[in-house]
């Protein structure tokens, strides 16, 4: 093995090799010596590296919040398609341009002294709110790049704000959309519902906030059979997840309503990644039960029974959670 | 990915934004007998492949990687053995 080969997957045997090659003299209890001595080495220095760059991400993540607070004090809106903001450290720009009846809103921040790249991955939602604004209001997620660019699409008219989702990581499971917690907005709790679209194009309703159990709606545009998880916590803090199968419609998007039950409003909650039916095979016989027994509606119901179908491991629990005739 | 490994140049400084053994750079370059391309060459090789290692967290992306794989990287060529004799001039040698 030669220095210009790769080694996938081991570090230990990379700094191995490597001590073998530059001493060809050494014997196997020094190789092993010295790989310990390298590998505690880049232990203690990875370490180190993750506490920098975790500083330099709350630094970078604060200043952040606070231009978005600034920003929410502008008017942007379709009357001023663009508004900047910034601190010492960091420049925060807004613009919006026209896309058919809605519009494309982008935010990019901008620093000479922070690192930008620690926001890769952060996840924020951006609202429109006022007289022009629809009447339920929709939270239109989007994600920063490490460039610092986050773009929101198909927002509707109106005052433009942002927050960010300060439990989302960029750690975050890829396809898995962070959900902003509901009491905290007024609009909601006045109309009892709730809604977040997420950039593929699916519209997340909770209804019935107010009430003992409330019911999550799903509209997805994509026809294909899908189930999508949803982690919630309740009340007394108890982690529930629950899947939601998505029928495609005879027209139109498709659309499924399931229970929440003890859903707490004022946690966060996740939903995704998006799944196709054969990758729940393995899937907790008792979660698949839980999730056909949530479903509020024939759509859903219809949906379970095609997984049934996709799926015959599980046909037998499916059937059995099913509503009799 | 590769574009983003730092020159060894500008790890000489305290303020570079990765987190490097003290002296380094410097150390790197006077083994390879001040030559700062040959050197240079070689650390973006070592990199590389700790990049392509486990020892980068799979979760971690873009700059947070590249930090984590020139902390490593460094560490493991200042700290051991390997500060005296780099393993990619032995073996052009030993070709040559």
């Amino acid at each position: 093995m030669t220095t210009e080969e790769p080694v996938h997957g081991g570090f230990e045997r990379l700094c191995r090799e490597l001590l073998a090659e530059a001493y060809p003299e050494a014997d196997a209890r020094w190789l092993d010596e010295h790989t310990a001595s390298a590998l505690a080495a880049a232990d203690r220095a990875v370490a180190m590296a993750d506490l920098r760059a975790d500083a330099a991400r709350q630094e970078i993540r604060a200043a952040v919040l606070e231009l978005l607070g600034r920003l929410r004090g502008r008017d942007f809106s379709p009357d001023a398609l663009a508004a900047e903001v910034e601190t010492e450290a960091v420049k925060l720009t807004a613009t919006a341009r026209p896309a058919g009846p809605r519009f494309a809103v982008t935010l990019r921040a901008e620093s000479a002294t922070l690192a930008v790249g620690e926001l890769a991955g952060l996840w924020l939602a951006a609202r429109a709110t006022g007289p022009r604004a629809a009447r339920l209001p929709v939270r239109y997620l989007a994600q920063f790049t490490a460039q610092g660019v986050a773009v929101f699409s198909n927002v509707p008219a109106g005052r433009w704000t942002f927050d960010l989702l300060t439990h989302s990581s960029p750690g975050d499971r890829p396809g898995a959309y962070p959900m902003p917690s509901v009491r905290t907005d007024v609009a909601a709790a006045a109309t009892g519902s709730y809604a977040v679209a997420t950039p593929d194009g699916a519209l997340f309703v909770l209804h019935d906030l107010a009430g003992e159990s409330p019911t999550l709606e799903i509209t997805a545009p994509d026809g294909r059979p899908r189930l999508v998880p949803i982690r919630y916590r309740d009340r007394t803090g108890t982690a529930h997840r629950i899947l939601v199968a998505l029928a495609p419609a005879d027209t139109g998007p498709a659309s499924s309503r399931v229970d929440l039950p003890g859903f707490s409003p004022d946690s966060p909650w996740e939903a995704g990644p998006f799944l196709d039916e054969d990758a729940i095979a393995s899937a907790d016989a008792r979660l698949v039960a839980d999730s056909v027994r949530a479903t509020r509606d024939r759509a859903t119901l219809r949906a379970w029974r095609s997984v049934a179908k996709v799926v015959p491991e599980l046909a037998g629990v499916i059937a059995k959670a099913l509503p009799r005739p | 990915m590769t574009e983003l490994i730092p020159l060894l140049s500008d790890l000489l400084f305290v303020h570079c934004g990765f987190v490097v053994p003290d002296g380094f750079a410097e150390s790197y370059v006077k083994l390879h007998e001040n030559d700062w391309n040959r050197a240079q060459d070689h650390w973006e090789r070592f990199v590389q492949r700790v990049l392509d290692s486990d020892r980068v967290e799979p979760y971690a992306q873009g700059e947070r990687a590249m930090k984590q794989a020139v902390a490593a990287a460094s560490s493991v060529l200042h700290e051991t053995p390997l500060q005296s004799r780099c393993p990619r001039c032995v073996s052009e040698r030993r070709r040559s």
